[in-house]
């Protein structure tokens, strides 16, 4: 009995031991790469309210299944909630509702937060400009989990005065503040700034690359890292009026860098 | 006795959590990566493919284009500096290439990019050279290339005036992959299946409109792999009279209908 055991820690140990390269070539049945952007808590990092300029949309998809009640939470940039709804999500349907219009028309800047009773659900942010003229400034994005990590990488950034480019933060923790520090670097890996920000729970911060550099006009990368404890999540958006686009993209989840701070 | 049964118990536990961490650990990351859309069209666009070390080790890459049938079309190998990223247009290198990209410049496929050593992120920027055309400008980030058996369109439109696209590549080198393509009303009603077969490193375009014979709706797409392979892919909508084009990566699931 005690060699089976034996055994199954060994085999155990041994796939547990087996190098990432070695999993990429060998990999298991079944295997895959892990869930994202789907939960049971879910965050829509940035969130503009503004009825004459935009029409917004949040989708909520039960892939799952069950049926589950969502809540979904608005906060405002410091964390304060502002608004609070329930929906019962149809089996394997969909809501898709405009969250302005729970806010008494009132222009808004903040987060959304989804939780999910009953199972796991994905969301997604559609973003769409009333003006048939600034309609190549439409964008959707898929909603973040909400457990959030402790380093980001905003893999490309633009700092341009012509460019309205932000860096959206946010806090998923109810209860903590958190701190992270934002280090952007030149292309080639020369580090530029480094700046500690403060987020509070649920809260949400925007930097602009341009401003946090001192006027730096530069293309790069930034990192975006938890000191101390806690987690975020985040969004990258990029618009040009004189080229007259907007893009946005989801932070991408990295493993811990050693710092040195 | 009882005592080494609970030993062994515990670190029966310690080493499923470690097993577990192991799986789970990368998220949006990996050391294979997929561009599940690439369009080479050098006269009216500008492309760029962003690569990231994250982990500082320098790794070596090589990036190849596949066209939509799985052809090899182009195939580089760069050095990423520790920390440091690669942003470039691979059009820019496709003309040194033969496989017949001389010939025909126009075509749309996919980007596998390979890490030798740490893990990597991606992303795809698509800009438009005619200032009139830039509302169709957008940036995807790259999927994960190991790839997932169930994947979720969260919305979909079906119209004629709409020209959406479910995008799924065939994260599989060497076999092709069979899909189900199921659309669902936005309150869950089964309104259409379409089956594809993906050759090898090839990529597939559905048009909901095309797939569900002129219905004029909106709703949810389960794209699900029939047998063995593994899939990623994207969702591009793009109006023209309406002046917009966004596009979003499919949510990688597992479990799903």
């Amino acid at each position: 009995m005690q060699q089976m055991h034996r055994r199954i820690i060994a085999i155990m140990f041994a796939i547990a031991c087996v190098s990432h390269g070695a999993r990429a070539q060998f990999a298991f049945e079944g295997e895959h790469a892990p869930q994202l952007r789907v939960g049971d808590q879910l965050v829509v990092n940035y969130f503009e309210a503004d009825p004459e300029m935009f029409e917004t949309h949040l989708v909520i998809t039960d892939h799952e299944g069950t049926g589950s009640v969502v809540n979904v939470l608005l906060y405002d940039m410091d964390g304060t909630l502002v608004d609070d709804q329930s929906y019962f999500l149809p089996i394997f349907g969909k809501v898709n509702y405009n969250p302005a219009d729970h806010i008494g028309g009132r222009r808004f800047k903040g987060t959304i937060r989804i939780y999910s009773d009953g199972g796991n659900v994905s969301a997604q942010y559609w973003q769409f400009y009333r003006d048939p003229l600034r309609s190549a400034f439409n964008t959707a994005i898929p909603a973040s989990d909400a457990h959030g990590a402790a380093a980001l990488l905003c893999q490309h950034f633009v700092a341009a005065p012509d460019i309205d480019a932000r860096l959206v933060l946010v806090n998923p923790a109810a209860d903590s503040a958190v701190t992270v520090a934002v280090t952007f670097y030149l292309d080639h890996g020369k580090q530029l700034t480094r700046d500690k920000h403060v987020i509070p729970p649920n809260g949400m911060i925007e930097l602009n690359p341009y401003t946090e550099n001192e006027g730096l006009i530069k293309t790069g990368l930034a990192y975006c890292e938890v000191v101390g404890e806690g987690a975020i999540v985040g969004e990258y958006w990029q618009a040009s009026p004189a080229e007259d686009y907007q893009v946005s993209l989801p932070l991408d989840i990295i493993p811990v860098r050693q710092k040195h701070w | 006795m009882r005592k080494s049964s609970k030993a062994f118990t515990s670190i029966l536990v310690a080493a499923a959590a470690l097993l577990l961490c192991t799986v789970q650990l990368d998220a949006q990351v990996g050391q294979n990566l997929v561009i599940n859309r690439f369009v080479s069209d050098p006269d009216n666009i500008e492309t760029h493919v962003v690569i990231s070390d994250v982990d500082g080790v320098g790794p070596n890459l090589k990036i190849t284009i596949y066209n939509e049938e799985g052809r090899l079309v182009y195939e580089r190998y760069e050095t990423l500096n520790a920390f440091g990223k690669i942003n470039y247009d691979p059009l820019t290198y496709l003309n040194a290439y033969q496989h017949g990209y001389n010939q025909d410049p126009k075509f749309s496929g996919t980007v596998r990019i390979e890490s030798d050593g740490g893990n990597i992120a991606g992303q795809y920027w698509e800009k438009y050279r005619n200032e009139e055309q830039s509302y169709l400008n957008i940036a995807v980030p790259a999927a994960d290339g190991k790839g997932y058996d169930k994947l979720v369109c969260q919305h979909f439109v079906s119209d004629k005036s709409v020209k959406s696209q479910i995008i799924v590549a065939n994260a599989e080198m060497a076999r092709p992959t069979t899909i189900d393509v199921k659309f669902y009303s936005d309150n869950g009603g089964l309104v259409g299946v379409e089956k594809r077969v993906i050759p090898a490193n090839g990529v597939v375009s559905i048009n909901p409109y095309k797939s569900l014979k002129g219905v004029q709706m909106t709703g949810t797409a389960y794209i699900v792999v029939v047998g063995a392979g593994k899939i990623t892919g994207e969702y591009w909508q793009a109006s023209e009279p309406e002046k917009y084009q966004v596009a979003l990566p499919l949510e990688g699931v597992t479990k799903i209908r």
